[in-house]
């Protein structure tokens, strides 16, 4: 077993060391070098195979006397091919889970559960629907290397040269394949036990998690172990059909290609074809608001792994059952390929559009005038929103933010919902009133809630349009916005807010409210660097007395003509002029 | 002779232009039957066929009362036969146990503790059970050998097809070998295909010499023996006239070939028969 174990590390070791020199995982906040640590112990496990492969070879006598042990025995009674298999998968399992190439898949499963499940875990938002649907997508990897695994076990006679042996043995090739296509299910519960885990650790490692986790959710997990239990029977049917050493390598690309080439047909959240990938999620879009024929998909993948289980089982064995479950599995993924084509549901259209356009609908919690607006199940998003713009809208005068609300809505372009959907809705629903910060559990999205808040609630959105920059150079409304921004954060977040420069400031480098110039167009608004100076210079003036001097005069403070040296004469500070500019533009 | 267990008429097998296999008549029975034959004779394609890896392109075949040439016939015969092929091959990252029990279950014996009880036998057999649970690629050649010797003996098979068995064994597993194999055949039938003529001396009730595809010789090792008779001499001097000729390790020269007049004649081996058949056929000394 401790053999076995390395050979399995071996694979570990190798995968996270590749990785490692490649600079993937490398920590943002410049953490612990995790990877550096792996990268040596799968160096020193590539030592100790190497010191285990010089050691001397084992050389032993022949006694005693085989006149006096020979015991006679008889052959077994002639067992069924299906115990035949199930023994044979015993050992079959045992060499498929202890494989390199298995380790490999294993190393690149444990990275993704680091990187996903803990250095970037904050990048799901907290929405689980969305996080169970994308984990499947990690499951690949497992996948790919389970496919090349389970071929080197079915084509290991042939390499080893045994095949000759073996072909005098009663059990035919067809058994043995049956035994392999057996240890199918080890894979693929790896593959649901690792993505069970990733969840967990999003859960756990998420500021906030929202969104109902049901069966499609549960369907996506369980399927994602279909996948591997399909790559598995790939890999058994490559060998039987083609077994020669690169073919698999090759089909492992040629799919992924395939797949992903599919999984991003088009801009539809429902394009059709992209049902026929082997991963549904799609990361630029709330997942509730496509409506993929989740249960179709699994069948189109189930039915695919029966076709090529039965193929590995037809290249030596043709016999009328075979050939007619091939046939059936051959119909039943056509169905199910059709099926998950199909275009959208009119239900599904409805249940989306209803909640993309049904704003007024939505339950809200009021924030000092300030309406937070989410789905339904989604009421914890919308208790973490209310959390971080309290302070924001305590500091601001009463009454300022009456007039505005934040809502979960569709968070893709409009020409992305699926044609059905638009026809229904007629149109975007309306934005006035309406934040446009970008709703979500993501922490940099609470700060970008704030910062979008603050503009609010200085009139600076009053003036502001939708894809354009508005400049606040030198004006007092836009410090006070940062300044309100700052309201009950964080240290840290106060510095990142006020400081030009710092990568995940929105006023920083892209002077962006959130979620970055990628993401948000045009950057919507602009400051003078020294703006962006006069709110770290209010940071350090009382908040009573900031607030105290804006309630005195409110509209003044927040009219555009108000200066910024105006506002820090008021509070007793020294003016910082108007220089520079904070920097606009989309800029990935 | 008893019951044949393997009955073989007229079988040919050609590989391309090569013929293999012309026409071979065999009779084989209980107790151990040399297959001696050189190189490219056809040993090695004869056995493959008894042994079911390969089938004749013409002939019948009767083992163990099964017709090969059907499944069920293949079925029945691979349940009751032990092989043990010229270059076996081994699962490297097996032990030797997990290896001959890989063949177990390949063999039907899905059993799991009567498996390994049989397992550990085969290997007992062949003293290796103190490193069963070694790595097959950390073992020496010749236990490597007495690995895939174990594997043929999984359930006492009533045919075993043994091609050139001792091949890497040192002296003392030889005769290991020739003991275990002694018992072995008091139940069964084997068919012993081997470049070694003392094994076939030491070993076999029957012999048969393979050349150039066809059977060139059925019967006793001392009939093979008897072929050679008045044509083996001894002298101090090498005789130009002997087709084969050479020092022993008592300094005198062994003559195989017609003797001059006067020779002093020796008893022949099994060895000297099957050179004189071997020689007779490439028409060198008759």
């Amino acid at each position: 077993m401790r053999r076995r174990l390395g050979r399995l590390l071996l694979g570990v070791g190798a995968a996270v060391a590749v990785l490692g020199v490649a600079g993937v995982g490398e920590s943002r906040s410049g953490g612990p070098g995790i990877l550096a640590v792996l990268v040596v112990a799968g160096a020193a496990w590539l030592a100790w195979g190497f010191v285990q492969r010089r050691r001397p070879i084992v050389a032993s006598g022949w006694a005693p006397a085989i006149a006096v042990a020979y015991r006679p025995s008889s052959p077994p009674p002639p067992a069924s091919p299906a115990a035949v298999s199930l023994a044979l998968a015993r050992v079959e399992l045992r060499e498929l889970v202890t494989s390199p190439a298995f380790g490999v898949g294993v190393g690149l499963s444990g990275l993704a559960l680091y990187l996903f499940g803990v250095e970037w875990v904050g990048d799901y938002g907290g929405n689980l629907p969305n996080a169970f649907e994308l984990a499947p997508i990690l499951a690949h990897p497992l996948a790919g290397m389970v496919v090349l695994a389970a071929f080197r076990a079915r084509t290991r006679g042939q390499r080893d040269g045994v095949e000759e042996l073996l072909s005098t043995c009663p059990a035919p090739p067809t058994t043995r394949t049956a035994g392999h296509l057996l240890t199918a299910w080890a894979p693929g519960l790896v593959a649901v036990a690792y993505l069970l885990l990733l969840m967990l650790l999003v859960e756990r490692g998420s500021p906030v998690t929202f969104g109902p986790v049901g069966a499609r959710q549960a369907a996506a997990i369980a399927g994602a172990g279909l996948l591997v239990v399909g790559a598995t029977a790939l890999g058994i049917a490559l060998a039987r059909w083609a077994p020669w050493t690169l073919v698999p390598v090759v089909a492992v690309v040629a799919i992924g290609f395939l797949s992903t080439d599919l999984a991003t047909r088009g801009t539809r959240t429902t394009e059709p074809l992209r049902q026929l990938s082997t991963w549904l999620g799609d990361p630029t879009i709330d997942v509730r608001l496509t409506a993929q024929h989740w249960l179709a998909h699994h069948l189109w993948i189930l039915a695919l792994t029966a076709v090529v289980a039965l193929l590995s089982l037809l290249r030596d064995r043709r016999s009328p059952l075979l050939l007619g479950a091939a046939a059936v599995a051959v119909v039943a993924a056509v169905a199910a390929g059709t099926l998950a084509t199909r275009p959208i549901d009119a239900s599904d259209a409805r249940r989306i559009a209803a909640m993309v356009g049904d704003l007024e609908g939505q339950p809200c919690l009021d924030v000092r005038g300030l309406r937070i607006c989410t789905f339904a199940t989604d009421r914890a998003l919308a208790d973490a929103l209310a959390d971080a713009t309290r302070p924001v809208a305590a500091a601001a005068p009463p009454g300022v933010l009456t007039a505005w609300s934040l809502h979960q809505t569709a968070d893709t372009d409009w020409d992305h919902l699926d044609p059905e959907v638009r026809s229904l809705l007629g149109g975007p629903p309306s934005a006035d009133g309406v934040i446009p910060a970008e709703v979500s559990g993501h922490p940099l999205a609470l700060e970008g809630a704030r910062l979008w808040t603050g503009l609010a609630a200085a009139g600076v959105l009053d003036d502001w349009q939708p894809g354009t920059t508005l400049g606040l150079r030198g004006q007092a409304r836009g410090v006070i916005a940062l300044w309100l921004a700052t309201r009950g954060a964080d240290a840290d977040t106060q510095k990142a807010l006020t400081t030009v420069g710092s990568s995940r400031s929105p006023a920083g480098d892209e002077a962006r409210p959130w979620p970055d110039s990628c993401q948000a167009g045009v950057t919507p608004v602009q400051w003078a660097v020294t703006d962006v100076v006069a709110a770290r210079l209010l940071l350090q003036v009382p908040e009573t007395e900031v607030r105290s001097v804006l309630a005195a005069d409110w509209a003044h403070w927040t009219d555009p003509d108000t200066s910024t040296d105006d506002l820090l004469a008021a509070l007793h500070r020294g003016p910082v002029g108007t220089h520079g500019m904070t920097p606009s533009g989309s800029r990935c | 002779m008893s019951t044949p267990t393997v009955i073989a008429q007229g079988v040919s097998k050609r590989f391309g232009p090569k013929v293999a296999l012309a026409g071979v008549d065999l009779h084989l029975a209980s107790g151990i039957t040399g297959l001696l034959g050189p190189n490219g004779a056809g040993k090695t394609t004869l056995l493959r066929i008894l042994a079911t890896v390969l089938a004749p392109d013409r002939g019948d075949l009767e083992v163990l009362g099964h017709d090969p040439s059907t499944a069920d016939g293949r079925l029945a015969v691979r349940r009751r036969l032990g092989y043990l092929p010229q270059e076996p091959g081994f699962h490297r990252s097996f032990s030797a146990f997990e290896f001959v029990d890989y063949v177990a279950i390949l063999k039907e014996w899905s059993d799991r503790r009567s498996r390994h009880d049989e397992v550990r036998r085969v290997l007992s057999l062949v003293g290796l059970e103190p490193v069963m649970g070694t790595a097959i690629r950390k073992l020496s050649g010749g236990m490597r050998r007495r690995v895939a010797i174990a594997q043929s003996l999984l359930g006492d098979p009533d045919l075993l097809v043994l091609d050139e068995p001792t091949a890497g064994l040192d002296p003392e597993q030889r005769l290991r070998f020739r003991e275990l194999l002694s018992a072995v055949a008091a139940r069964s039938t084997v068919l012993l295909s081997t470049h070694q003529t003392d094994d076939v001396a030491a070993l076999c009730n029957r012999v048969i010499v393979l050349l150039a595809g066809e059977v060139r010789f059925a019967g006793t090792p001392q009939e093979l023996a008897a072929l050679a008779e008045g044509r083996v001499w001894i002298d101090s001097v090498r005789d130009a006239a002997a087709q084969l000729a050479w020092i022993t390790g008592e300094g005198m020269v062994r003559h195989i070939g017609p003797p001059p007049a006067g020779a002093h004649l020796v008893p022949p081996t099994v060895e000297d028969g099957y050179l004189t058949l071997s020689e007779a056929t490439a028409g060198a000394l008759v």
